[in-house]
């Protein structure tokens, strides 16, 4: 046989051979995936303070410089021995997975009273609400807590707090005897004692963090 | 008439003759064959699973099993949101041997990308075998790694080819 037959020949047969092979039955299934993340936001509700929200002894002036989504800050001025200010501060998941308070920060100003930040102390609970607004329960914060204790405070009662979506915390005051009252706030009280720091200032923030809940 | 040609004459006729005698009596058997070739199918089946590790209420995890364009099941789609870091989504959905011959694997191919290291693609298992109107499960599953940013989407296929089983 001829060379050149010859390697017809195979050619052929080699031909035949692929095509068996790729003649052979198959069949696929397939999964299509559409795979996305939540978010995570907290935020302070409410952006506008109400009088009962924000209120202060006689002759004490109050007024929030700003209030929104991630921020709370106001200046209280003409503090005086025994004056008492009152706050509601609350604080909502409107992420759409769980989060758990991760730390409290307070920072001072440079500029504060030593004085006049050892003699303020700050009373407070904390209110559970859930996505409708209905309380679901309640931690113990403190009463009479040292604002320079504040942080420490807050991180050791805070320390469990998980908010599922929808659920808010609010810092209100500390239990009465008939039980606790919404109209009773987180109440910070200038020490009656205090014998200086007149025509003194202070400022602090108050930095809550928070992480997902599987962290 | 020449002898010659007498001979052959003779020799003709006694042939015709002998073809006479063989055009007697027949028979015959015959075998009649009806070949018919079976059928390779497989289909995805409901009735599986998308799981996430936590207790979320507020998130779909779901699959839906959809006929392809020749009608066979052979598509399913899997719908799952409101992930996080850390969260862990196993996807198991039965797949069956609707068809007359057993199957095996061939290929499972994942069109993930892989540079992207937010998620992580696992598969952990696929039926290697199927005989006739037998099910098994693919299962695979979806890890959100530390990285991965807010309301993100991705979206992927998992492609498994079976063959036939003498393949």
């Amino acid at each position: 046989m001829k060379k050149s037959r010859y390697l017809a020949l195979v050619l052929v047969v080699a031909i035949m051979l692929m095509g068996a092979g790729y003649a052979a039955w198959t069949d696929q299934v397939v999964i299509s995936n559409n795979v996305e993340t939540g978010y995570l936001e907290v935020q302070f509700i409410d952006p506008n303070y109400s009088a009962t929200e924000l209120s202060g002894s006689a002759y004490v002036n109050l007024q929030p410089v700003v209030r929104d989504e991630k921020t709370v800050r106001f200046a209280l001025t003409n503090l005086y021995p025994g004056a008492m200010f009152t706050t509601l501060t609350e604080i909502q998941n409107k992420g759409s997975i769980p989060v758990k308070f991760d730390n409290a920060v307070v920072t001072f100003g440079a500029d504060s009273s030593k004085e006049l930040m050892d003699n303020i102390t700050v009373s407070f609970d904390y209110w559970i609400y859930d996505a409708e607004g209905h309380h679901i329960g309640s931690m113990a914060g403190g009463a009479n807590v040292p604002l320079t204790q504040f942080q420490a405070r807050l991180n050791s009662t805070l320390a469990n707090l998980q908010l599922l979506p929808g659920e808010y915390v609010s810092i209100v005051g500390t239990p009465n005897p008939e039980g606790q009252s919404i109209d009773q706030l987180m109440t910070y009280t200038v020490n009656s004692g205090l014998t200086g720091a007149e025509s003194s200032g202070l400022n602090f923030d108050i930095t809550f963090n928070w992480k997902q809940f599987n962290q | 008439m020449k002898k010659t040609r007498f001979l052959a004459m003779i020799l003709v006729i006694s042939l015709m003759m002998m073809g006479a005698s063989y055009a007697a009596w027949t028979d015959q058997i015959v075998i009649s064959n009806t070949v018919s070739t079976g059928e390779l199918d497989v289909e995805l089946l409901p009735g599986g699973s998308v799981s996430v590790n936590d207790s979320l209420n507020n998130r779909t995890a779901e699959y839906v099993v959809n006929a392809d364009t020749e009608q066979d099941n052979d598509l399913a789609e899997v719908t799952i949101t409101n992930l996080y870091p850390g969260a862990e989504a196993t996807v198991t959905i039965p797949v069956r041997n609707i068809g007359t011959i057993p199957l095996k694997l061939d290929t499972v191919i994942e069109n993930y990308d892989e540079t992207n290291m937010d998620y992580t693609l696992t598969l952990i298992s696929a039926p290697t075998d199927l005989a006739v109107d037998q099910s098994g499960n693919i299962t695979y599953k979806v890890t959100v790694n530390d990285d991965a940013p807010e309301l993100d989407t991705i979206q992927f296929t998992v492609t498994v080819d079976y063959k036939q089983f003498n393949m």
